[in-house]
């Protein structure tokens, strides 16, 4: 025992290393964001479409950021989370069916509650850095359209209110620790963060108030970013 | 190798001298303490007030020969004939570095006879400047020393009206319009919008301003499909103002929105405020479990 002790102080000595400790991993941020557009349209028959006459073919930009808690890791990882962005586009008010000097737009704030498995298993044992994970949840979108600078009202009613529904995500990430490992451990050991990631997720959303009358922000869209895990 | 590292350090000497040549002494004036404003242009209401100058000196390598010598001149800093003195700080003082002084608006060399100030239809002008006789690199004051000048500060007492601003074109749309226009002048500032309804009694009143480069002025709340008869007028800094430019009716018109076309094409209106709150609910109890969940063991 004491031989046995002695030799392995004697190789932590020659070596100069400390075995390492895998240390706690809690929680994921993802920063993403990619081109939006909500089916408003899909309500209408084929050119009454408000959001084309008063936007054209423009897509919005959505940003978002989410936060994750990971409270189980065995096969991947499982994960709830909570993540917000914004959107917006604008185009010109109509005199006549003519575009005007006057802008109006449409805006959007997604509020999405998320169950996250993420299958990190072929990274993190077997070197193969590649993550596949799903997502599915509930969401609000807040939203509200402006005239002017100011929100619209026609035939009596604001244009602005809250629309909910429920979404699923499928995407893959890129864990980029393969790629510069001593970095990662830097990384790892000056601020805590265990793994980084490039991801694309595809995003489908059925924002309809499930089925009650009202604007239609479903949408299905491509979202891309980074993610740490920590 | 030997001659190689002595001629790389003989090149990075170079490049060291070379780099602290291009930073010299300066010396700043200012009218106020954080030294961004370099110009006053006032009226006949401020004739009885003085101002204050403000210097700072970045001696850097050199030190100074002479004292900080503060003048006023009516044509430029470079004018000995219309030079003034005002203050001399002897460089041992402890404000020599930075500091300040005021300046009574009467004392000015411009203000003489029938252009005092408190004159109408005039335009004065007075520049502060500054210099600081430097010693050589010896430390010695030669008789022609080097010497840092400071950048120059204008006084303007003005009492002219800047010309009427030209207007270029109007349009009106949802309860608003824009006017575009084009302002000139000395020292101007801002331009205002008065407006009032076409035909009607009432008085016109304000209804917007805008700085003048921005070249668009518009007046909102109005009522669609009502002319309203409309004027600009420029302000400048003193606070003088032009004639009113010419007279401009225009009315605004209804103008559809993304809303107003999504109602009228029948979209279906309805909010999810009990959905929404359901699900609201539903979030604030999900964040509730996650931060009273006890943390795994490590």
């Amino acid at each position: 025992m004491l031989s046995f002790a002695f030799l392995c102080a004697l190789s932590s000595g020659v070596l100069g290393q400390t075995p390492e400790m895998p240390s706690r991993q809690d929680f994921a941020l993802e920063l993403r964001l990619g081109p939006y557009r909500p089916h408003v349209d899909k309500a209408f028959p084929p050119g009454e479409g408000p959001y084309r006459q008063l936007f054209g073919k423009k897509r919005m930009l959505l940003s978002e950021a989410e936060l994750d808690w990971q409270f189980f890791h065995g096969f991947g990882s499982l994960g709830v989370g909570i993540a917000s962005g914004y959107a917006e586009v604008y185009g010109k008010a109509l005199i006549g069916g003519e575009p005007s000097l006057q802008t109006t737009s449409l805006k959007i704030i997604p509020i999405k509650f998320l169950f996250v498995w993420r299958m990190d298993i072929f990274a993190n044992h077997f070197d193969i850095p590649l993550v596949p994970y799903g997502k599915v949840g509930l969401m609000l979108n807040h939203w509200w359209s402006t005239k002017g600078g100011k929100t619209s009202e026609a035939a009596g009613e604001k244009a602005r209110g809250w629309r909910s529904g429920y979404l699923g995500v499928a995407g893959i990430a890129v864990q980029l620790d393969a790629f510069e490992r001593q970095l990662a451990k830097d990384f790892q050991a000056s601020m805590g963060i265990n793994h980084s990631y490039v991801f694309a997720e595809y995003a489908f959303e059925q924002v309809k108030s499930f089925g009650k009358a009202g604007i239609n922000l479903s949408a299905g869209h491509w979202m891309f970013g980074l993610a740490f895990e920590f | 190798m030997e001659m190689f590292l002595r001629l790389r350090r003989l090149l990075f000497l170079g490049l060291f001298l070379l780099s602290t040549a291009g930073v010299a002494q300066t010396l700043s004036l200012s009218f106020s303490s954080f030294g961004s404003e370099q110009e006053w242009v006032f009226g006949k209401s401020a004739c009885n007030s003085s101002f204050s100058v403000f210097w700072l000196f970045n001696p850097i390598y050199r030190t100074a020969c002479s004292g900080l010598q503060l003048w006023v001149s009516t044509q430029s800093c470079s004018d000995t004939e219309s030079r003034v003195d005002l203050f001399n700080i002897p460089s041992d003082r402890t404000d020599f570095l930075t500091g300040s002084r005021t300046v009574a608006l009467s004392s000015l060399p411009g203000f003489k006879g029938e252009l005092s100030c408190g004159a109408e239809n005039v335009q004065i002008e007075h520049y502060i400047c500054g210099e600081i006789l430097l010693r050589d690199m010896l430390g010695n004051c030669n008789n022609d020393p080097e010497k840092v000048s400071s950048n120059t500060l204008s006084v303007v007492y003005k009492t002219t009206a800047p010309p009427a601003p030209l207007i270029n074109s109007s349009e009106g749309y949802d309860g608003e319009i824009t006017i575009r226009f084009s302002a000139s002048g000395d020292y101007l500032n801002e331009v205002l919008l008065y407006g009032k309804r076409s035909g009607s009694a009432e008085d016109f009143e304000e209804m917007g301003r805008v700085n003048f480069a921005l070249n668009a002025i518009s007046a909102s709340g109005l009522e669609n499909n009502t002319p309203y008869t409309f004027f600009l007028q420029s302000v400048d800094l003193a606070g003088n103002k032009s004639p009113n430019s010419e007279l401009i009716e225009e009315s605004s018109v209804h103008t559809d929105g993304f809303w107003d076309v999504y109602k009228q094409n029948g979209g279906a209106s309805g909010s999810c405020r009990v959905a929404g709150g359901g699900l609201s609910g539903l979030g604030l109890v999900f964040l509730g479990l996650c931060l009273g969940r006890r943390r795994r063991p490590c």
